[in-house]
């Protein structure tokens, strides 16, 4: 069972990527890259994922650099939560 | 010396790219995943052509060379928040046209991306890159120190209830059925070279305010329904790039003023995998000039086959 955490992040970052379909379709291993993102796009992920983790109450947000544009959607939602933990 | 090093390192890791699978780029160590590798570093993100690399060592006759390709590495320390700082090197050299370019640069990059960051709205910022370089053209024979500052609107549409999405300014986007993929956009630079020494007696430096206006639209190979979700191939692009730039200051004599670049060109993809290694054929004519990459005023096509890692 997918956490919420997952589930928000895997919609943040299909969102972004302008494609279409569900988040149940979307692998954890595929990387940013390989749903065609590239250098500002992975910016605007980081602005976005700042967005996301200051409204859960979190000191620490996302800088643009913490978002490496070769990482996979799994490596995405693990940096999440464990901003969020 | 420099330029052989930094052609070895953009060789190295092109062999180190082929060699890893999508799963196994994120368990490279942080050095690596943060290290890129681009044609240039001026501007934040306009249109991602594939780095160029040639070199042919005939038995009897001179060296052919065709580089046009650049790397660099994000500085974490120095980096927080919008604010990214890099060092980059490019390197651009071809001694098949008519006349030739032989032109090093290396320095420090930043970038300023901010932004609403909502998510649920359009999303719209200007990317804000500078650089500050040295820069070493051979043919010259002249030394500079230059510093850039590049903005570039950015617009990622917002989606509708429909689940379409606006128009995109400096991003890629697509139409509907991912049939094409479309990016468009401008963008806006301030150069300042100060030519430091020069084999021909000039020094003194140059001020170009500068417009980059750029198209590309590819045709898609449509994704299967049902299949996991991954941005369309592409099979074939058609793009187009116009470079218009003025010394509004010039103290160095050489009579420099208006001076412009277009290239346009169609590219037919081989092998494509969106973020893996992509092959291309790539068919392109070039008019102009660009001063700072060391390019004479000329015109030429230009045929290759060109890799993307």
């Amino acid at each position: 069972m997918a956490s919420t955490i997952e589930n928000d992040v895997k919609q943040i970052i299909l969102v972004i990527s302008q494609l279409p379909g569900t988040i149940d379709d979307l692998n954890n291993d595929t990387t940013l890259p390989e749903l065609g993102y590239t250098g500002n796009m992975c910016n605007q992920l980081a602005q976005r994922l700042d967005h996301y983790v200051k409204s859960k109450k979190t000191a620490t947000g996302v800088s643009n650099a913490e978002i490496a544009c070769d990482e996979t959607v799994q490596d995405i939602i693990d940096l999440i939560t464990k901003k969020l933990s | 010396m420099k330029t052989s090093i930094l052609f070895t390192i953009c060789l190295c890791w092109a062999t180190y790219s082929f060699g890893q699978t999508p799963g196994a780029e994120s368990t490279a160590s942080p050095f690596f995943s943060n290290l890129q590798i681009r044609k240039s570093f001026e501007a934040a993100d306009v249109l991602q052509k594939p780095v160029q690399l040639l070199y042919t060592a005939p038995h009897d006759g001179k060296n052919s060379w065709l580089a046009d390709a650049g790397i660099g590495i994000t500085l974490g320390k120095l980096s927080t928040g919008t604010f990214t700082s890099k060092l980059t090197a490019e390197y651009h050299r071809n001694t098949l046209i008519d006349a030739e370019q032989n032109n090093f640069q290396a320095g420090y990059n930043f970038n300023i991306f901010g932004g609403n960051g909502d998510g649920v709205n359009s999303f719209y910022t200007t990317a804000i890159t500078g650089t500050t370089k040295y820069v070493r053209d051979k043919i010259k024979d002249d030394h500079s120190f230059v510093a850039t500052l590049n903005l570039t609107p950015y617009l990622s549409g917002a989606q509708s209830a429909a689940g379409q999405y606006g128009f995109n300014l400096g991003r890629p986007g697509y139409t509907k059925g991912l049939k094409n993929t479309y990016q468009v956009g401008p963008a806006f630079e301030v150069q300042y070279q100060q030519i430091l020494s020069s084999a021909s007696g000039i020094k003194g430096g140059i001020i170009r305010p500068l417009v980059d206006l750029f198209a590309a639209i590819s045709i898609n190979q449509v994704p299967v329904a049902g299949a996991p979700i991954v941005a369309p191939k592409k099979i074939i692009e058609f793009s187009f790039d116009y470079i218009n730039r003025y010394a509004v200051a010039n103290s160095t004599g050489n009579s420099e003023g208006f001076t412009k670049l277009f290239k346009g060109g169609v590219d037919y993809y081989i092998a494509f995998r969106e973020g893996g290694p992509q092959a291309s054929l790539g068919l392109s004519y070039n008019v102009g000039s660009d001063p700072l990459e060391g390019l004479k005023n000329q015109r030429f096509w230009e045929f290759t086959l060109q890799f993307k890692l």
